[in-house]
């Protein structure tokens, strides 16, 4: 399993055909969904059906994640004390508005894993903002509790709640999504961009996940598997890419050996900004599978 | 098989998955599969059954199985969910 969050697949939690083909698409994450893909009526059983698929054959080629209920449902209790024994990677909050939201839900995690025996702070929290109140909070949020790993926008409530007119290319978003981007790196944890809902439309989903790197994400929530390598090929970075990072370094740590103040590569400066970027892409390269010497 | 009103259901009719139709009674255990495959999974698809019924206790119940093609995690999770239902409904 690589250490990477390029894609985080929604699978509907009460499916049994669909949770068993949910590893095999490559996703980085799998978030198992109790909420929205599960009918009121039907909570019950996808929790149920969540915790005995788990049981017997939880993937182990990628993280797992569950799209728990919004705190203000009758379902939230249930999902996380059914969910958390089960030692997820992860649980998904919806509605995430504020650092109270986090709070409230890293309480309830604490107290369920001590109850399971299981290592404390273990399940992380992933928290999806969607209304206008959770984007001006978006800071606080990815600061609520140590357990948040990431934050991300949930476009379609958003537009909803700010009485947006929505648009192909989603400029009545791009505040939002450029507020959370700068608010997860200030907080220091992951930007994840939000869910390209035309599945059908791949020329216009590449360009949203070229756009959404562009502003800083680091992945990307999906709902369909065939957005899944669209999103990798655009995250992973070429082998030009790679080739002028390792460039950078070797003459980053070249000037840095003879005690020069300043390094410079094909007759630029280079300054420090670009040399953390550089290791970044190498990472990142890494981290997908890539070889780097 | 025959069912009165305290009967409940749970599961849906898509391929992989089954539908469980269940009821709380005071008369031993009955045990009904309906399947494609009941020749060679009907024996491990009764077992989940009964190790649902163990496990919340209900000594006796009458469960309906129709099967399309489930795997064993998804009967056990059907028929757990279709007892904590009918334990809810006997509650009430």
């Amino acid at each position: 399993m690589n250490s990477l969050y390029r894609t985080l697949l929604f699978v509907p939690g009460n499916n049994p055909g669909q949770l068993v083909k949910a590893e095999i698409y490559g996703a980085d994450s799998v978030i198992f969904d109790l909420e929205d893909a599960v009918s009121v009526h039907e909570k019950d059983a996808a929790r149920d059906l969540v915790r005995h698929y788990l049981l017997a054959m939880r993937p182990d080629n990628c993280r797992v994640g569950i799209r728990i209920n919004a705190q203000d449902t009758p379902y939230y209790e249930k999902d996380v004390r059914a969910m958390v024994p089960l030692k997820p990677d992860f649980l998904r909050l919806p509605k995430s508005e504020t650092a109270e939201n986090m709070q409230k839900l890293d309480a309830l995690i604490t107290e369920c894993e001590k109850k399971a025996g299981i290592e404390a702070g273990s399940v992380k929290i992933i928290a999806t903002i969607e209304t206008a109140l959770g984007v001006y909070n978006a800071f606080q949020i990815a600061k609520g509790s140590p357990r948040v790993i990431a934050i991300g926008l949930g476009a379609e409530d958003f537009r909803t709640d700010m009485k947006m007119t929505r648009s192909d290319d989603g400029q009545e978003i791009l505040f939002a999504r450029n507020l959370i981007s700068l608010s997860a790196h200030a907080a220091g944890v992951m930007p994840l961009d939000y869910v390209y809902s035309n599945f059908a439309n791949m020329e216009g989903f590449t360009a949203d996940v070229k756009f959404g790197k562009m502003l800083g994400f680091t992945g990307k929530s999906v709902i369909h598997p065939s957005q899944v390598p669209l999103v990798h090929e655009v995250y992973n970075p070429t082998d030009k890419e790679i080739e002028h990072a390792k460039r950078v370094v070797a003459a980053y740590n070249e000037a840095m050996a003879r005690n020069a103040g300043v390094v410079a590569l094909d007759g630029k400066m280079i300054d420090m900004p670009i040399v953390t970027r550089a290791k970044n892409t190498l990472e990142y390269a890494k981290a997908s599978g890539k070889e780097i010497e | 098989m025959e069912f009165t009103d305290k009967a409940v259901k749970c599961g849906t009719d898509k391929k992989g998955d089954l539908q469980v139709t269940l009821e709380i009674t005071g008369d031993g255990r009955e045990i009904e599969v309906h399947s494609k495959v009941e020749k060679k999974f009907g024996a491990a698809i009764r077992a989940a059954v009964e190790e649902m019924l163990d496990l919340h206790k209900v000594a006796a119940a009458k469960v309906l199985v129709e099967d399309l093609g489930a795997l064993d995690f998804a009967v056990k999770a059907r028929v757990e969910t279709a007892v904590k239902r009918a334990l809810a409904k006997e509650e009430k």
